[in-house]
């Protein structure tokens, strides 16, 4: 059984006010949308329309949480990884790190990412047991003219793996271009009826949304793929101090967008992703550590899956440390806990993110998916053989006898948790192992991991297919 | 020597060739010397499945493959020592590697004891497989066993004679003992720290008595490391069952 409880912050009657809170700052407030597409939709539905100011009436965000699925099946490119994300899920599904400008390994240090670095976390997170969602863009390939990164990127994804997808905010055309290049994969058609991609969207918090999010809220509803609208509001800066009012905040940032994508197709898959944080008042900057973030972003959570039913995500292994030091290893496990425990369907910044997402370590990826694993397990609960309330046994043994040699514990003693990248040994085997630290034995663990990994996930006359489209775009 | 149950293979294979009185059928695989291909074949898988099921800590099974091997004519002493103690050094090197979890270590313990029960009448004067004599306890203030428990399976069934005194033991009861048994070696063990200090003067006690001379002395427990060991003048520390008794081996090789 799973553990009888998630950690709530507030009660059901608090969500019921921030609700009506939200209702209001929606209704009164508005949101600025920079689209005439979607101004126009707005219209067509009974919004207020001023200018590029959207008053949503209640009506309209009822009937868009409504028709909003509660659960959303995603399909990998292989069948067999294909993920429920939202109610019916069963494990907390798991998004590479996202936009980081650096990559950080034991030797190098840190430095601006090249393609080969993207290349290397896309095969950690093909062959991550925990990741079970791939795509999104690990580190900035900083080595690939801008202008041709969008398609090298995606065609080096699907290179590199057969996971369902996440995908960034980008304009319609490339979009199209991307799906276009998919079905290529998949078989032309595939994804109307196929949730394969999903796109994370962020609001321009407070209240507004820019051309090229909507343009991709837009388009992925109309191919029925997803999109996860992602408030990063900062308290006291692009959100009140307030704890709950940052909560009203994002709930009213995030259901704007929910609203346009319902507008645009009935039932096609939005993703709740409360990503707000406290940051650091002494200098007005984004930090990632503070106990105090998830005090908002689970208030947001318990809304999603008490009130409206959507699957839900949030940003839940963030850090503020430069290197993979304590500091990482504390502030990623305090968000791990606090996010998982909360609920969140799917976490991301979560797999080698380090600096307030400015960087990706392929050490930390390895130490990540250690503590990932440590709170999945912990959130399986006592289930099995742990059920056996066992008083005949303890019967068997009597005090002071030893359990150790009984057959039911040779039976299971393989079943208990392991570390893959933490020392369990006593002190002298560590010492003659080489007194390695946890950062040692990451880096041989990554490194192994690369080596062992296919160079394609492809077949060759695909590849080949999928890399002449490439070609021929980029001219 | 019995060849019972090898009558199938008589005509090619006169009992003398195979079991023979010669130096060769002592130790190591050479008592094969001299046997058919067939026999030779067949003694192999039979020493194997007892090898293989001592491994998998199936204590009931071990026990048949042990009889039938008998049954087959194989000695005791050969069992013991081809099989058995073989499997466990491989069981040993498991443990030390991870491969094996310290349960399922046990349980390969413990069908080891239960085959040499078996095995043990059947010995000669000759098979002298006892790799030494061990005298083990915690000290006294100490009520620890768990680790110490695991040594003392672990030196059993590395062929160690193991006479563990239990807990809480008094200075006293190791010199009488060690009087008595005349061991190779000594384990003193303690898990607290507030009973460190009775294993140094329980280790000054050994030597002011005069007894040092014959035996060896090994520590351990979770507060002990090389550094105390060596401040209170043990022969040997040992962080952990495995590494204990093949500890011992090498201190007494």
């Amino acid at each position: 059984m799973a553990l009888a409880n998630r950690i709530n912050v507030v009660g059901t009657d608090e969500l019921a006010r921030i609700h009506e809170a939200t209702v209001q700052v929606l209704e009164t407030t508005g949101v600025e949308f920079k689209s005439d597409d979607a101004l126009a939709l707005f219209r067509e539905n009974g919004a207020e329309v001023d200018g590029h100011r959207v008053k949503i009436p209640r009506a309209l965000l009822e009937k868009s949480l409504e028709s909003a699925p509660s659960s959303i099946t995603l399909w990998g490119r292989d069948k067999e990884t294909t993920v429920t994300l939202g109610e019916g899920q069963t494990r907390t599904h798991v998004e590479p790190s996202n936009g980081c400008v650096f990559t950080h390994d034991m030797e190098r240090g840190r430095r601006a990412s090249s393609m080969a670095d993207l290349i290397d976390f896309f095969k950690l997170a093909h062959q991550s047991p925990v990741c079970t969602i791939s795509g999104a863009i690990p580190v900035e390939p900083n080595d690939v003219p801008p202008e041709e990164r969008p398609l090298r990127i995606f065609f080096e994804t699907l290179k590199h793996t057969t996971k369902p997808l996440k995908r960034n905010v980008q304009p319609a055309r490339e979009i199209e271009e991307m799906f276009a290049m998919y079905e290529l994969a998949v078989g032309k058609g595939f994804l109307a009826d196929h949730p394969s991609i999903y796109a994370s969207v962020n609001p321009l918090s407070p209240l507004a949304f820019d051309t090229e999010p909507i343009e991709t809220i837009m388009t992925y509803a109309r191919h029925n793929q997803p999109v996860t609208v992602l408030s990063c509001a900062l308290a006291g800066i692009s959100a009140p101090m307030s704890l709950l009012g940052a909560a009203v905040l994002q709930n009213a940032d995030i259901l704007s967008g929910l609203v346009l994508s319902q507008m645009v197709t009935p039932g096609a898959g939005v993703i709740y992703a409360p990503a707000t944080a406290v940051p650091n008042m002494m200098t007005a900057q984004y930090v990632t550590g503070s106990p105090e973030s998830h005090l908002i972003n689970i208030v947001n959570l318990q809304m999603a899956l008490e009130l409206y039913h959507l699957p839900t995500r949030t940003m839940a292994g963030l850090n503020d440390a430069k290197v993979p030091d304590a500091q990482a290893g504390f502030e990623t496990m305090q968000n791990l806990m606090q996010c998982m425990l909360g609920g969140a369907h799917v976490i991301n910044e979560c797999l080698g993110v380090l600096d307030s997402i400015m960087t990706n370590s392929f050490e930390k990826f390895i130490m990540d998916e250690e503590m990932i694993s440590r709170v999945l397990r912990f959130m399986e609960g006592v289930n099995g053989i742990h059920t056996d309330l066992s008083a005949e046994l303890i019967d068997t043994i009597g005090p002071q006898g030893s359990f150790l040699m009984h057959p039911t514990t040779m039976k299971n003693c393989r079943t208990a948790w392991r570390p893959t990248v933490s020392d369990w040994n006593n002190h002298e085997k560590w010492e003659k192992q080489g007194e390695e630290d946890a950062m040692v034995r990451a880096n041989r663990i990554y490194k192994e991991r690369l080596a062992a990994c296919p160079e394609s996930t492809l077949e060759p006359e695909l590849e080949r297919e999928l890399s002449a489209f490439v070609d021929k775009r980029l001219g | 020597m019995s060849t019972n149950g090898w009558g199938d293979f008589s005509v090619t294979d006169p009992p003398g060739t195979v079991f023979g009185d010669s130096p060769e059928a002592k130790g190591g695989y050479t008592f094969l010397i001299g046997a058919t291909e067939n026999v030779r074949r067949l003694i192999m898988a039979d020493l194997k499945i007892i090898t293989d099921t001592l491994i998998a800590g199936d204590d009931e099974a071990l026990v048949g493959h042990v009889r039938a091997a008998l049954d087959d004519g194989i000695p005791a002493g050969t069992i013991l020592s081809e099989a058995l103690i073989a499997g466990m050094d491989v069981v040993g090197g498991r443990m030390e590697t991870g491969e094996m979890f310290i349960p399922e270590v046990l349980m390969s313990a413990m069908a080891m004891g239960g085959a040499v029960e078996v095995l043990k009448p059947l010995l000669s004067d000759d098979d002298n497989l006892s790799a030494g004599k061990v005298v083990i306890g915690t000290v006294k203030g100490d009520l620890h066993d768990i680790g110490k428990n695991l040594v003392v399976m672990m030196m059993e069934s590395a062929g160690f004679e193991v006479t563990d005194l239990g807990v809480d033991v008094e200075i006293d009861t190791f010199l009488e003992v060690i009087r008595e048994k005349r061991p190779d070696i000594v384990g003193i063990s303690a898990l607290l720290t507030t009973t460190m200090p009775m294993m140094k003067s329980t280790v000054e006690q050994i030597s002011e008595a005069g007894l040092r001379g014959d035996v060896k002395i090994m520590v351990g427990g979770a507060p002990v490391d090389q550094d105390f060991a060596d401040e209170i003048g043990a022969d040997a520390y040992a962080a952990d069952a495995g590494s204990a008794s093949k500890l011992a081996k090498a201190i007494l090789a």
